[in-house]
């Protein structure tokens, strides 16, 4: 679905990142982790097709990505940013009619974007505004967009840029869980995650980034070892096992 | 609400129109409008009275309306455009630079208008447009920080380019002459004086197309606002409909412009007040906003025009008494948001 090939990028003199391939297949949740200037949001971008690469191709459902218009692009993939500067004062539910593609029966579009908001768990906020919703909310409202503009029926993409950072345990599941469901139902998801505990628990591969090259990617157990975390973020940690399946991860002192 | 706004204008166009040195009750006023149409009303009134309500009061209320509904409509949208609530086009120096543009070729454009008789009639409003668009491309250009309009950078932006378009002013009152001079007044502080059918058409005609292509990016405007990365990501060309607001709003204000002079405040109160009312979408706000500032425009001519009668003071003072103290008030609200 997603293809990144030999993807450079260079902004003034740095290079941002160099030379990453990635795949990404319909029906995978794939977590880009790395340290904070490892290229992970520039990536994402360019996979995006936020940014053009200086270098390399990225193909999408085996088109390239760049040069595409933006509603070509729109019928293709969607993007959750990691803040949004939404400051009118549209209630939930229409913020989550922006995403819907073309026009239709406003009843119908309604009850839809309703729908939406119920599986994010804010279908009793529906008629708030959304300058009122506290920061987790909003970024629920925003991946409730998002979603919509997705649809269920698989066969695209979805880009989401620390899409756990406002949100409190409980929703972070939440989330997570609605981005898998979205890979589950056919699409391509790539998620920025720092929380490398919910990486290992939600991704179905990983891909680490280390100073813009792409270290390692595979399933969670063969990336998240201990000495590969470790030279990479420059601090111990424990990778322990849980009980049922899974990793805990966290950073030792 | 689009009817009830259309009900509200309708009402304050009739009294208005009835308002002045000779005194005529809405019914009169409404049964001269019939009259042309063949259709007798209960209220009496004189082949005279006929005439003033046709040739005199109808042309200025209908200039009022014209005006207003290009000024409000043009507003809402440059707001949508940049997501600033203060992006009115006299604020932001727009009218200015048509007005400068407009005064330049009254003084200085009379061998240009000899050497193209033919399209002469069409040369001021064309003057207008292109300073409203050299004006709106600068104002934009100096507020946009990555991609982000920033409220200081426009509102200094709009003092610098005021600033500018007063100097340029200025400069063409040494070389203007005595009714050139009166001419350059009306400009700056903005009259609907003028009105005469003609001008009402001149005016109508490129405000009614830039209205209605407007109207067509309203789903893009809500999907503007939220932000350009997130609009661009649902499918808007932002930089297509960028460009094509900005010209469509520096038609508007142009046309606008060339009728009656700079008008300010018209574009920044009444948007808000129907944001207020009835929430952010430009599917009810461009509408409902041109509607408005058309009654707003009204109300303040009439107002102008009968304060200090038989002495006319120019609409953008009254303009202005209104805007000001909004302004104020919404500088004082964005301080306490924090922004």
């Amino acid at each position: 679905m997603i293809a990144a090939r030999d993807v450079t990028v260079r902004i003034g003199g740095a290079a941002l990142v160099r030379g990453v391939s990635l795949d990404v297949a319909a029906g995978e949740l794939v977590a880009l982790i790395g340290p904070n200037g490892a290229g992970k949001s520039t990536l994402l971008a360019v996979l995006a097709g936020d940014r053009a690469p200086t270098a390399g191709t990225v193909t999408l459902g085996g088109r390239p990505v760049p040069g595409q218009t933006a509603q070509a692009l729109a019928a293709r993939r969607a993007v959750l940013p990691q803040a949004s500067q939404l400051g009118a004062a549209f209630t939930a539910v229409e913020v989550v009619e922006l995403g819907q593609r073309g026009g239709g029966d406003p009843v119908r579009r309604r009850r839809l974007a309703r729908r939406r908001l119920d599986a994010v768990e804010l279908g009793g906020m529906a008629e708030r505004a959304y300058p009122t919703l506290s920061g987790g909310e909003r970024q629920r409202v925003q991946l409730a967009r998002v979603l919509e503009q997705l649809g269920d029926g698989g066969g695209r993409a979805l880009f989401l840029d620390e899409p756990t950072a406002a949100l409190d345990p409980r929703h972070q599941q939440v989330v997570l869980g609605l981005a898998r469901a979205a890979a589950r139902a056919g699409h391509a998801v790539v998620a920025v995650l720092h929380d490398l505990s919910l990486a290992a628990r939600w991704a179905d591969r990983i891909a680490l980034l280390d100073r813009g090259l792409l270290v390692a990617c595979g399933p969670v157990a063969e990336v998240m070892r201990p000495e590969r975390l470790r030279s990479v973020y420059g601090v111990d940690f424990d990778v322990v096992a849980r009980p049922g399946g899974g990793l805990l991860i966290s950073a030792a002192s | 609400m689009l009817g009830g706004l259309a009900l509200a204008l309708a009402a304050i166009a009739i009294v208005a129109a009835g308002v002045g040195a000779v005194p005529l009750s809405p019914g009169q006023v409404v049964a001269a409008m019939a009259a042309p149409l063949g259709v007798e009303l209960p209220w009496g009134l004189s082949p005279r009275e006929q005439l003033i309500v046709w040739t005199i009061r109808l042309p200025r209320v209908a200039l009022a309306i014209v005006v207003g509904a290009g000024l409000g409509g043009a507003g809402a949208a440059l707001q949508g455009l940049v997501r600033n609530p203060l992006a009115d086009p006299r604020l932001v120096g727009v009218s200015d630079g048509a007005a400068l543009a407009a005064v330049g070729y009254l003084v200085l454009g009379a061998p240009l208008a000899a050497a193209l008789p033919a399209v002469s009639p069409w040369l001021l409003p064309a003057a207008a447009f292109a300073g409203g668009l050299v004006s709106t491309r600068i104002a934009l250009g100096l507020a946009r920080v990555d991609g982000e309009t920033s409220s200081l950078r426009l509102i200094l932006g709009g003092v610098a380019l005021s600033a500018l378009a007063g100097a340029g002013t200025g400069l063409l009152l040494f070389v203007a002459d005595d009714a050139q001079l009166r001419s350059v007044a009306f400009w700056s502080l903005g009259s609907l004086g003028g009105a005469t059918w003609s001008l009402v058409a001149a005016a109508a005609l490129p405000i009614a197309v830039a209205l209605g292509l407007l109207l067509r990016h309203r789903d893009d405007l809500d999907r503007l606002l939220l932000g350009e990365a997130e609009a661009r990501h649902v499918g808007v060309e932002v930089e297509a409909v960028t460009r094509r607001v900005v010209l469509l709003v520096a038609l508007a204000v142009g046309a606008a412009v060339a009728a009656c002079g700079a008008i300010g405040f018209v574009g920044l109160v009444v948007p808000h007040l129907v944001r207020g009312w009835l929430g952010p979408s430009h599917r009810t706000l461009l509408l409902a906003s041109a509607l408005g500032a058309a009654a707003l425009l009204v109300g303040a001519d009439l107002v102008a025009r009968t304060v200090a009668a038989p002495a006319e003071v120019p609409v953008g003072v009254i303009t202005a008494l209104i805007g000001a103290p909004f302004l104020l008030a919404r500088v004082r609200g964005a301080r306490a948001e924090g922004r």
